[in-house]
């Protein structure tokens, strides 16, 4: 399967062989539903100043991201986490580049589960 | 699902310490549905100690980046408890981090995968660190 922009389908892929289509719409749904507090609180932790706490959350996006395949997101999530254990600042940029990338995740994720789907059941 | 019931315990009991949802969901799948092993999780270090002192593990998957007390410092207090001198432990680390895996190994870790890990991989490495540990335990 060719890797849309954004999105490398081979982890939801090997999630769809191993566990079927309740597993990997239970991890779509746990990421979906997980990340936006999370970076509520990488904003609350930015905007007191508090890199360790944002640094934190940021490094827990990309993880979350990088098991789903989600590239930009762990990418724009990666560079803030950096930046925060640098001390920051973090510019407001970076965090507007993990809103955008965070965007395409809802659809990037249901065309990569279709696929998945289908794959496991041609296979 | 593989078997894997050794020593007359039941369910070898592996502890999870990790603290991204996503990643403990997968791993709880794949450790307990398809391998037959009973998952002990904590999201912390501190809870990931309580739970290493109420449980006889087996094993145990440590993600170097916990909140509060980190996996480093879990790995460390594991490994000053007599009955988890020879736990096998495996470190879950990130890209860019190699100076934590030299510690862990330092610390006493046995292994370590990168996020984003193949599940399947992961599991290989927990079963080979577990089936050494019962070869070593045969010829002590």
């Amino acid at each position: 399967m060719a890797a849309r922009r954004g999105l490398n389908p081979i982890y939801l892929q090997d999630l769809a062989e191993s566990g079927g289509e309740p597993l990997v719409r239970d991890v779509v749904r746990t990421f979906l539903d997980t990340v936006p507090p999370r970076v509520a609180t990488l904003r609350a932790a930015l905007g007191q100043g508090d890199h360790p706490a944002a640094g934190r959350a940021a490094h827990s996006i990309v993880s979350s991201a990088a098991m789903v395949g989600l590239t930009e997101v762990q990418e724009a999530a990666r560079a803030i986490e950096l930046l925060a254990a640098q001390g920051g600042p973090v510019p407001p940029g970076s965090v507007s580049a993990l809103d955008r990338a965070l965007a395409d995740a809802p659809t990037l994720l249901n065309e990569a589960m279709r696929r998945a789907f289908e794959g496991t059941q041609a296979g | 699902m593989t078997s894997d019931t050794p020593n007359g315990r039941g369910a070898r009991v592996v502890l999870v310490a990790e603290d991204d949802p996503v990643t403990t969901k997968i791993l709880l799948h794949r450790l307990s549905h398809e391998h037959g092993f009973r998952v002990v999780h904590a999201d912390d270090g501190t809870a990931a100690l309580a739970v290493a002192e109420r449980e006889a593990l087996d094993a145990a998957i440590l993600d170097i980046r916990l909140p509060g007390l980190d996996g480093l410092g879990v790995l460390a207090r594991l490994r000053e408890m007599p009955r988890y001198e020879r736990l096998p432990i495996l470190m879950l680390t990130s890209l860019g981090s190699e100076r934590d895996v030299v510690r862990g190994f330092e610390l006493g870790a046995d292994d370590y995968v990168v996020k984003p890990f193949s599940p399947a991989e992961l599991i290989a490495r927990v079963r080979r660190l577990l089936a050494r540990g019962e070869t070593d335990r045969g010829t002590a």
